[in-house]
């Protein structure tokens, strides 16, 4: 079976895409522990919030890169 | 297609030329830029002429009220007030730039404006020069001033630590090794500069990109009350964006001073 390149450039589109697993993965753990540090504590959660997002927005730098290889191709 | 899906093309990774200047492509991307390089300015220019020690416009007291909570914000980095200071212009003026290319993506209509088939205007940070060019000046700037705090031969020893694993071989032999163990980690630490760089610069760009497709894709399923949902999360991500490359920008910062 002869594959197309343009068929092939799909299906790495699509590999591409997978690594939003390990993203998601990540977020959900680290919004986890911050809920569980908050829930320990409720008087930082002022200083544990911000901290939560910034680390949200890093974790999901992998799946944003998975995104710009998903354009690129 | 009918009124309730609008289809556009989606975005090119690239931007449009509009003209060339000696040679030089001028990028829709460019003219947004400079255009709101010059209203800050000149917003600059005009409030320092208004400022008063006791606020008496609101304008002052809003701008006050920014620069303390950058401050604020610095010294949950620094932990000192006086490296904040020092570190506020630079860390503070990429973060207003950047929140402001960001959220300039809502105001309507702008990005529409269409000269000889191109369009006029085009968000600055969808544009990977921008972004790469900022990241490259910041750690350029954090080795610079590694330099002037250590000097030359310290700072070159940070990535290159053969001095470590002379003194290490010199006590016994398992510390020599250790030692150069760290030697390679030095080594690896020289890509690892650039590699700040990459994700630095893809990160913005990133974000900011895929808020466009998505959005072009959204409009194409559904033109109305769908997209609003995007454009609420386009004012989030814009700002925390904006917030994530200055703060890492800090700490880079930060650990090139001690």
């Amino acid at each position: 079976m002869e594959l197309s390149p343009e068929a092939a450039k799909y299906i790495g589109k699509g590999i591409a895409t997978l690594s939003m697993f390990g993203s998601a993965i990540g977020e959900g753990y680290l919004i986890g522990k911050a809920l569980e540090a908050i829930g320990r504590n409720p008087e930082v959660s002022g200083r544990i919030f911000p901290m939560m997002i910034l680390g949200a927005a890093l974790a999901e730098t992998s799946a944003i890169y998975a995104l710009v290889i998903a354009l690129i191709i | 297609m009918n009124f309730l899906q609008i289809s556009q093309s989606i975005p090119d990774l690239k931007p449009d030329i509009l003209f060339n200047v000696g040679g030089f492509p001028v990028t829709n991307t460019m003219t947004l830029t400079w255009l709101i390089v010059g209203l800050v300015i000149i917003f600059g220019v005009l409030l320092k002429k208004s400022l008063r020690l006791k606020a008496k416009n609101k304008i002052q007291l809003i701008v006050e009220m920014i620069i303390e909570a950058m401050l604020s914000m610095l010294d949950q980095v620094t932990q000192k007030r006086e490296r904040s200071k020092k570190m506020l212009p630079i860390i503070g003026s990429v973060f207003l730039f950047f929140v402001i290319t960001n959220l300039i993506t809502l105001i309507p209509g702008l990005t529409s404006i269409i000269v000889n088939g191109k369009a006029l205007f085009r968000v600055p940070t969808t544009d990977l020069n921008l972004t790469l060019a900022l990241a490259v000046l910041m750690i350029g700037l954090t080795q610079i001033v590694s330099i002037k705090s250590k000097g030359v031969l310290n700072h070159m020893g940070e990535y290159i630590q053969i001095k470590q694993v002379y003194l290490g071989f010199k006590k016994s032999i398992g510390e020599g090794l250790t030692a150069f163990i760290n030697f390679v980690m030095g080594l690896l630490d020289i890509i690892g500069e650039f590699a700040k760089i990459i994700s630095l610069s893809l990160r913005l760009f990133g974000n900011m990109f895929a808020g466009e497709v998505l959005m072009v894709v959204m409009m194409s399923f559904s033109a109305f009350v769908a997209p609003s949902i995007l454009i609420a999360q386009t004012l989030l991500v814009g700002l925390l964006q904006a917030m994530v490359f200055s703060i890492l920008c800090a700490v880079y910062l930060n650990l090139s001073y001690n």
